[in-house]
């Protein structure tokens, strides 16, 4: 009997070294990385800033009044606009990412099993360059003299001599363009697992196209469509290459709003409230999704 | 899902860019400096005569640079280049460490009006590098009459169609721009004035037209390839483009309205690793050959009177070296420190969001 107890506990003690082991590295990264940087965050959201922008003593709820919108020049709705924006640009671009992701993902899923892994690694290909400079490409390829921008000037969306880029348009293309590959894998991954004989028994009870892929086809792919909306949407919200060169910064986005505090116009105090702000709403968003994709149950899978 | 995120992560990690390293058993000279600034053979002859490694890091604005000593990068690197009106406010923060005169045997090679300046009495914490003027570049392909002032950017009568940008950097250049076409001159100093200028910079930026904020090189090298039509500009810059040809077709001025000149000065970090390869480093720049070689590269003028002689043409030509007449027009810009320059930082905040 009581052999029986110490072998379970040396069992139970086996298992949580395991545990350590396997989890330990990943925890210290979170910790080092995440949790110490974050709470310095915190600290210096909460502080004042010197005549250079530095953070320091007393403590302070100004840079959260700046944050409202309350700056020298009086009450200003820039700061909600930004926001707003920047929500409604990474909805577009999840949107418009998945969208694409379907017919790829499921044109990859009818080429003969052999050339799938290449075609999907012709997706992932070009990640393997610099943002900076895929981002560089579409901005010429927007530019004034570029072809697309010719259609645009004889369709009058656009004014004789200016580019698609910069505007919000090419914002739009810009992150939809940067994100894809992270809406693409995760559906692939989740349609390749899809049950055929479902979609055909739908088609044998004569379903519409549209009916069929509602019933049959989206609900099999939804948690990978859930993943891949954390994936493409979380960044896109946050991102700050792709609005200052293919937006300019003339209409701002959180990102470069927050990047601007720690360079050009340095507050670092307003920069940190700033930045708490865009991890509470990105953090509202994922228990918002985590409760949606429950309801929809694709929660299992699709949690992250 | 555990492929995929192997994949995804893979994919990240390509797309990083390894860290430079350096050779261990060499001592390492971090020179931080504004991008096409300096020649790969100057840099090569330091590494021969220090027989030491030189790591070169790029930006695009003071305040680029400023952000990056303020955040730690004050103790990283050896010699930062910030522009004369930028040395009194770092030395207020505490960012530089003066220079060791003794060490700096070629100093006498400065010319005469570039010592002892206004913004660092006794040359106490900087070395004048280069100057140059600000002003401004278009494409006289696209904008037939520019005027021969800042209303090329501020008034839409002059460039109602085409794109052009403003920097984003510190703000001083852009609303010294914006009072002196409202008349109140380059280096207008009053807080109101400032507002004035700043509210004609947000309506500037609600144009159609405006193309963003970027900065003068940046700005310069998507002008070459058509995407813009009017920008602020260096005139080196622009000189270093029609030198190797890639912009003939440009054309840059000095706005009559008033403009700035400015000189760009080596200084060292406060806390920098290496301070003695810094002040060799800032001497070796200051020696008559090198002084010459560094402004037939980067075309810009330089302060060493005894480099001189050995510039290749380029310094008689209006672009480099201003005629009197548009010497009367230019202007240094004027330090700002401590409250004031809180102050201005926050009417540039308003304008930048």
């Amino acid at each position: 009997m009581s052999g029986a107890v110490t072998e379970v506990a040396l069992e139970q003690a086996r298992q949580r070294r395991r545990l350590w082991m396997t989890s330990g590295p990943g925890l210290f990264w979170i910790v080092l990385f995440l949790l110490i940087p974050s709470l310095v965050l915190l600290g210096i959201a909460f502080m004042s800033a010197d005549d250079y922008g530095a953070p320091i003593l007393p403590l302070s709820l100004q840079p959260f009044q700046q944050v409202a919108g309350f700056s020298l020049l009086g009450w200003d709705a820039g700061n909600i606009s930004i926001l707003l924006r920047s929500l409604q640009q990474a909805g577009i671009a999840t949107l418009v990412s998945a969208v694409l992701s379907y017919p790829l993902v499921f044109f990859i899923l009818s080429r003969p099993e052999p050339i799938r892994p290449l075609l999907l690694l012709f997706i992932v290909l070009p990640s393997w360059t610099n943002q900076v400079v895929r981002t560089y490409a579409w901005l010429e390829l927007l530019g004034p003299n570029a072809p697309l921008t010719w259609v645009a000037h004889h369709l009058h969306l656009v004014a004789p001599d200016l580019g698609i880029a910069p505007g919000s348009f090419a914002v739009t293309t810009g992150l939809a363009y940067n994100y894809l590959p992270y809406m693409i894998v995760p559906l692939y991954a989740s349609a390749e697992k899809l049950d055929w004989t479902l979609v055909e028994a739908g088609r044998d009870l004569y379903a519409s196209g549209a009916k069929l892929f509602f019933h049959t086809v989206f609900p099999q792919t939804l948690p990978g469509l859930l993943s891949g909306v954390i994936f493409v949407a979380i960044p896109a919200f946050g991102d700050y290459v792709v609005p200052q060169l293919l937006g300019g910064d003339k209409a701002l986005m959180i990102g470069s709003l927050i990047a601007n505090q720690f360079t050009e116009t340095p507050d670092w105090p307003y920069g940190a409230a700033l930045t708490l702000i865009m991890l509470v709403v990105t953090g509202l968003g994922l228990v918002a999704f985590r409760v949606l994709s429950r309801r929809l149950g694709g929660a299992e899978e699709a949690s992250i | 899902m555990k492929r995929l995120s192997l994949l995804a992560a893979g994919a990240l990690a390509l797309g990083l860019v390894a860290p430079q390293m350096a050779k261990a058993d060499q001592p390492t000279l971090n020179l931080f400096i504004w991008s096409d600034y300096i020649s790969e053979s100057i840099i090569d002859g330091f590494e021969l005569q220090c027989n030491c490694k030189v790591v070169e890091t790029d930006y695009e604005s003071n305040a680029e640079m400023e952000a990056k000593l303020r955040a730690g990068g004050d103790s990283q690197y050896d010699v930062v280049v910030p522009s004369s009106y930028y040395v009194p406010e770092m030395v207020d923060e505490g960012l530089l460490q003066p220079v060791d005169h003794t060490a700096l045997t070629n100093f006498k090679n400065l010319a005469a009006r570039f010592q002892n300046p206004t913004y660092d009495p006794g040359d106490k914490y900087s070395i004048p590098y280069q100057w140059g003027t600000t002003g401004i570049v278009y494409d006289p392909s696209k904008i037939k009459d520019p005027g021969d002032g800042w209303g090329i950017l501020f008034d839409p009568k002059v460039n109602p169609n085409y794109p052009f940008v403003i920097p984003k950097g510190e703000g001083r250049d852009q609303i010294g721009a914006a009072c002196a076409y409202l008349g109140y001159g380059f280096n207008c100093s009053d807080p109101k004035q400032w507002i004035e200028a700043a509210k004609l910079i947000k309506a500037t930026k609600a144009r159609p037209n405006f193309a963003g904020f970027v900065d003068e090189t940046p700005a310069r090298d998507q002008m070459k390839h058509g995407l813009i039509a009017a920008s602020m500009a260096y005139n080196g810059d622009i000189a270093g483009c029609k030198a190797d040809g890639t912009c003939l077709k440009l054309k840059f001025y000095l706005p009559k309205q008033g403009s700035e000149i400015w000189v760009d000065t080596m200084a060292i970090p406060a806390h920098a690793p290496h301070p003695d390869l810094a002040n060799e480093f800032i001497n070796y720049i200051l020696d008559a050959s090198v002084g010459a070689s560094l402004s037939n590269f980067n075309q810009y003028a330089s302060p060493n009177a005894a480099a001189q002689p050995q510039l290749s043409g380029i310094m008689s030509s209006e672009l480099i070296t201003p005629t009197a007449e548009q010497m009367k027009n230019l202007q240094f810009l004027a330090p700002l420190t401590g409250a004031k320059y809180k102050l201005f930082n926050q009417i540039w905040t308003s304008v930048l969001q």
